[in-house]
């Protein structure tokens, strides 16, 4: 299975679970790993690897020296370069990589706290997922 | 910095725990300052509201989600990221922020004073960074418009 469709599944995933009177925790992380799995797709569509993922960053102008935690496709790493990348490739679009942080924050909660999120709260990730989706599948057209 | 991203100068509203003190800017906040007049005149309609973190990096959130993920705004940050060092860039963080739109008032950009209250930069920097209080108001005069004013 492609990570295209991997993708698309996880977001209507998300989707469903807005119908649902019971799944919005579930839906909030499906939001999420629809954006990571395209953020981790467009980093190996753009070359980076987890033997030369150090190599790649510091060709964009990050410091790895302080990476000691940083293991390749990491959440932090996947995030962190894509978000140099944009700027080193002049597609701009660091909102896409910092609204990746706010679903990871929102997934970290939906999963590991008791906080409930509110229907609400699900429509508006879904809608950054989807918003991630899309400026990441222009940024490869230009 | 390219200063010439910074636009004339623009009276920047703080929170009220402010008023009264005279501050020296550090250059993060010369920067979010110069990004606040940038977002204030191009786009008075939607709301942001600035944050500076502990870590020195600063956060926008952007209180219209559709805003957030529009071309106009796509563009704005395509010219802001050739403006910034990598260092800048990388701490700046623009973040969607709906569900809170209701809380803000209407075309008005709002600093919170962690944003200001960070580490005061060196003396070679406070003869350029200095902010002056004009009436009820703050307004921050970033390098380039200090030399315009005087």
């Amino acid at each position: 299975m492609s990570f295209q469709e991997k993708i698309e599944h996880n977001i209507q995933v998300a989707e469903y679970c807005l119908e649902s009177a019971h799944a919005i925790c579930p839906g909030v992380s499906r939001a999420y790993y629809a954006s990571y799995q395209c953020a981790k797709k467009f980093l190996l569509d753009h070359g980076v690897t987890e033997e030369n993922y150090r190599t790649k960053a510091a060709g964009w102008g990050l410091d790895t020296s302080k990476w000691n935690n940083y293991s390749p496709f990491s959440h932090d790493t996947i995030w962190t370069m894509l978000k140099a990348y944009l700027k080193v490739a002049r597609k701009g679009s660091g909102f896409t990589v910092n609204s990746g942080e706010t679903l990871k924050k929102a997934r970290v909660e939906a999963d590991y706290t008791e906080k409930m999120q509110s229907r609400d709260d699900l429509r508006s990730y879904v809608k950054i997922a989807r918003g991630i989706i899309k400026t990441l599948g222009d940024a490869y057209a230009h | 910095m390219r200063t010439d991203i910074l636009t004339e100068h623009a009276t920047v509203t703080y929170v009220p725990q402010m008023r009264g003190k005279v501050t020296y800017a550090q250059p993060a906040t010369i920067v979010l300052v110069a990004i606040a007049q940038q977002l204030n005149a191009r786009f008075p309609e939607v709301h942001f509201s600035y944050e500076g973190n502990e870590d020195g990096s600063i956060s926008i959130s952007v209180h219209d989600i559709d805003f957030y993920f529009s071309e106009r705004f796509k563009s704005f940050l395509d010219s802001l990221a050739e403006s910034l060092t990598m260092d800048q860039y990388m701490g700046l963080d623009f973040l969607p922020a709906e569900k809170d739109a209701q809380r803000l008032p209407t075309r008005q950009v709002l600093v919170t004073a962690s944003a200001v209250a960070q580490p005061a930069c060196d003396e070679s920097m406070s003869a350029t960074c200095v902010s002056v209080l004009s009436g009820s108001n703050w307004v921050i005069l970033a390098p380039k418009l200090l030399s315009k004013a005087a």
